[in-house]
């Protein structure tokens, strides 16, 4: 009888110890990667959104209109600064230089 | 001992299994990720490169036209304008028109009635304070063309004369000389015994490229390449 229980018992405390630190340490940089990548994503996005209010704020400077001092957008808030050369505009995530 | 071990690579199996799914898709999200960062800043390069060609076109296209040289034959031409450092051969085009005085170049001598035929009559005030003087002769040989309006129809030539005339309306040439060039007129054409017209191809060439000037085609700006 002692045979067949030892076949049924499962896996033992050592094993479960070390499935769980894999499957944590997996699980944790797994995470902190998906956590980049989207913080790359948002970047690359209000970047995008800069360009084109840069572009907007050249293009009005261009037909003679005022450039504006700040941009919302999708609750962000993008402060836009004109030189004579350039136009700068803040976002959250950074700045750009156009 | 060696089913339990078994039992612990089945879960490390399948943990393995998972981590390198996780893996392949991370790294596909990644690749995606990178290819929108990318376009996003070929987006930048393209819209400061596009704002400065927009400048530039700007500044240059009242003079650009009138810069082309009038020695050729061709009716349009396009402009461009380019940076060298601009790898991304991003340009910016206009058109110019060539407005001639000439509607066609005299084929023959005289050119009997067909003042209306060959010239532009709209285009007369471009080019009427470059005309010489009817009553002055020149005496190099560099082609001229004169201008006879209505109210004159007589002219005195003297020598050889290189050059286009062209009267408005009826013509009566005296004096002694040779025309080497053509004669046009609204009216008749009549000379003299002593005078001849002789049909120079060179001179004409040379006198309808010169009386015209390059304009900017209306509307004719365009940043792409058709």
């Amino acid at each position: 009888m002692i045979l067949p229980l030892n076949h049924y018992r499962g896996m033992s405390l050592l094993t479960l110890l070390i499935s769980l630190t894999l499957f944590s340490g997996i699980f944790i940089s797994v995470n902190q990667w998906t956590g980049y990548q989207r913080k790359t994503a948002v970047e690359t996005y209000q970047r995008y959104q800069a360009i084109q209010i840069a572009e907007n704020q050249k293009q009005r400077r261009f037909l003679g209109l005022p450039c504006e001092t700040v941009v919302v957008q999708n609750r962000l808030r993008f402060s836009v600064q004109c030189t004579d050369e350039h136009v700068i505009v803040r976002y959250p995530a950074g700045e750009l230089h156009l | 001992m060696i089913r339990l071990r078994y039992r612990g690579m089945m879960t490390l199996t399948l943990l393995v299994l998972l981590s390198s799914m996780l893996l392949i898709f991370m790294l596909f999200d990644d690749d995606v990720l990178r290819s929108y960062s990318s376009l996003t800043s070929q987006r930048q390069i393209y819209v400061a490169h596009n704002i400065d060609l927009q400048q530039l076109s700007r500044r240059q296209k009242a003079t650009a036209c009138a810069e082309i040289p009038l020695d050729s034959a061709a009716t349009v031409t396009r402009i461009t304008f380019e940076r060298p450092q601009f790898a991304d051969s991003n340009r910016h085009y206009i058109w110019c028109r060539r407005q001639a005085l000439f509607k066609q170049s005299p084929k023959k001598g005289i050119n009997e009635g067909q003042f209306n035929r060959m010239i532009h009559a709209e285009s007369l005030s471009l080019f009427r304070d470059k005309f010489e003087p009817p009553d002055k002769l020149p005496q190099d040989k560099s082609d001229h063309l004169y201008w006879l309006n209505k109210t004159k129809t007589e002219w005195t030539v003297e020598g050889d004369i290189y050059g286009i005339i062209i009267a408005e309306g009826d013509l009566h040439l005296s004096g002694k000389g040779i025309i080497r060039g053509a004669v046009i007129s609204g009216g008749a054409i009549s000379t003299d015994e002593t005078v001849s017209i002789v049909y120079r191809k060179a001179t004409v060439t040379n006198l309808v490229q010169l009386y015209s000037q390059w304009q900017r085609a209306e509307k004719s700006w365009h940043d792409f390449t058709p």
